[in-house]
């Protein structure tokens, strides 16, 4: 599991360079989305928590970040350290009111926060420029004899990102507060009887997950060039649940998986605009039913089964049978 | 001299739940190395005391305090850090987590380190990690889970569920562990290898309040027992002088008569 996301990794480093623009500009968005599915898998495979407001951390990060730039004509690298703290310090705030909410009510202020912050950038036209949104966002600057203004060097600063959060997490999860978060994924009142402190792991959750959001949402406004109100809707944050629960809840690889297939995979086949959204509610059902473990289950339990088959003693009376 | 301050002091502790008086005015102590019984007729209030004690609800009014320490109006998270463990009706377990992994949870979450120390992996970190997996160690050995240890929790059988919740609250290292119906679901020779259980949790210093329903099970192994009716405390004492009390063999049979069938 861990060899194959590193792997794929090292193939996309690998073989980026013999790939046209093209698809340096798929793969560029679908690690940009990989990078949000992440943060989202974070909350939702190991605290538990579906987050619906989950654009808004990405959507204050990339404007705080390209407002400093071109209002005060701050650097990209100078602008992304506050960005990413006004980000934490939201998610810490807004965490520490609606952590304390159970069941639907966490879901449902969260919500509410995502349109609030979309709402706000949409109508502060002095500040954002409202629904025409900022313009004209240059890649960042040259950085330790790196620059960024190709397609393929910023496509490695975004996979470069997306590498460290994959690090960052697969380190956080095995660590004592990783697997505090998964104890209050599995039972919230035992373990909060165990000694764990439960609005606090919530919370800390809440603002790694943000981080992460925010890393990404850094990068958006540079690859895109334009930034809207409108790319931070609700639909942005159902779509990252999507891919988590496509790809695999309660694991690292999933989310990434499920943004390859969400972003990759549609544009590649040429699918009608029209049709994602249809295609993305038929798969959520499919794997749902099918599928509980998501794709990587699904391939987990595929390459167990042939290795089963292969193997001197077949143990499994019979594997599941798939549709 | 035996100590002035006991392990427990329930002190006029009351909860009303609406108009409700779940707990009535309850007063109680529990000595330190004993095994207190907590009884009464369905409804009497027994795991809401549970639930005050241990913070699940914060009491309407009354004090609980524990080696002379007030923790009314502490987190569970808080009180558990002082060293109260409980389990619950029913049994709670992380269904999806191996055997192992659910005790050094529960042991890794008695241990304190700094959030960044851990992350970054310091030596602190590592300690912990290493002692939380001694801890689960001796425990599903002490239990009798080893051969289990790698098994889906979820996927145990009801007995060894019931154990693996016993595992995790003593993973807490507890000085008082509060039993929820330890009994419940189970038949006499069950009941008889899991009183002996207790008493042997007794015998390693862990301070015992359990509630339970099987009552010949609890005059067997308590060392004092509080009876409770309709919230309030009626009778309190040795399991001789509560089997010959008047006012629990009222109250308790009157209503058991209806209720046990």
């Amino acid at each position: 599991m861990t060899q194959a996301t590193i792997l794929a990794l090292v193939a996309l480093a690998a073989l980026a360079p013999f790939m046209g623009d093209y698809h340096i500009y798929l793969l560029t968005l679908t690690l940009l989305w990989g990078i949000f599915a992440l943060g989202m898998g974070l909350l939702l495979g190991y605290i538990g928590e579906i987050n619906f407001g989950q654009a808004a951390f990405v959507a204050i990060s990339a404007y705080v970040s390209t407002l400093l730039r071109l209002k005060l004509g701050w650097s990209f690298w100078a602008a992304a350290p506050v960005a990413l703290a006004a980000v934490v310090l939201c998610a810490a705030l807004v965490g520490m009111i609606t952590m304390r909410l159970r069941g639907p009510f966490f879901v449902l202020v969260m919500l509410a926060f995502g349109e609030i912050v979309r709402l706000v950038l949409a109508n502060w036209q002095d500040m954002t420029n409202g629904p025409l949104g900022l313009r004209q966002i240059l890649p960042p600057e040259p950085v330790f004899g790196l620059s960024f203004d190709t397609k393929l060097s910023f496509y490695y600063l975004v996979l470069a990102t997306l590498a460290a959060s994959i690090i960052a997490l697969a380190r956080l999860v095995r660590t004592r507060t990783g697997r505090m978060f998964v104890a209050v994924r599995e039972d919230e009142l035992l373990a909060e009887f165990s000694g764990i402190a439960l609005m606090r792991h919530k919370v800390i959750a809440l603002c790694i997950s943000a981080f992460v959001a925010g890393l990404g949402g850094l990068l958006m406004g540079p690859f895109l060039t334009v930034l809207a109100p409108s790319q931070f809707s609700i639909f942005a944050s159902v779509d990252m649940v999507v891919m988590v629960i496509v790809g695999g809840v309660g694991t690292l690889a999933g989310p990434l998986l499920g943004a390859v297939f969400l972003i990759y995979v549609p544009e590649l086949l040429s699918f009608a605009r029209e049709l994602r959204p249809a295609m993305m509610g038929v798969l959520l059902i499919l794997v749902t039913m099918f599928m509980p473990g998501g794709l990587l289950g699904w391939l987990k339990l595929l390459f167990a089964r042939r290795t089963l088959v292969r193997g001197p003693q077949t143990l499994s009376p019979s594997p599941r049978k798939r549709p | 001299m035996t100590t002035a301050v006991p392990m427990l002091a329930v002190s006029g502790l009351t909860k009303n739940f609406g108009g409700l008086r779940a707990v009535d005015n309850v007063t109680f102590e529990v000595e330190r190395g004993s095994i207190m019984g907590l009884i009464g007729p369905n409804g009497a209030g027994k795991t809401t005391t549970f639930n005050l004690i241990s913070g699940r609800f914060a009491a309407s009014a009354g004090t609980v305090r524990m080696n002379g320490r007030t923790l009314t109006g502490l987190r569970p998270d808080q009180i558990a850090g002082y060293g109260i463990a409980r389990t619950f009706q029913g049994t709670r377990i992380f269904p999806q987590l191996s055997v192992e992994e659910n005790v050094r949870i529960a042991a890794l979450a008695g241990i304190k380190v700094g959030f960044w120390a851990d992350w970054i992996g310091l030596p602190a970190a590592r300690a912990a990690e290493v002692q939380a997996e001694q801890r689960a160690h001796e425990i599903l050995q002490w239990i009798g889970l080893s051969s289990h240890a790698t098994e889906t929790a979820g996927a145990l059988a009801y007995a060894h569920q019931s154990l693996l919740g016993i595992a995790l609250a003593l993973a807490l290292r507890p000085q008082l562990l509060l039993l929820d119906e330890p009994f419940a679901g189970m038949n006499p020779g069950e009941t008889v290898q899991a009183a002996e259980m207790v008493r042997r949790i007794r015998d390693d210093g862990v301070t015992i309040v359990l509630v339970e329903h099987d009552v010949p099970a609890v005059m067997r192994i308590c060392d004092r027992i509080v009876v409770l009716d309709q919230g309030a405390k009626i009778a309190e004492g040795t399991p001789e002088e509560i089997r010959t009390n008047e006012r629990v063999i009222e109250a308790y049979l009157g209503v058991d008569a209806d209720a046990e069938s």
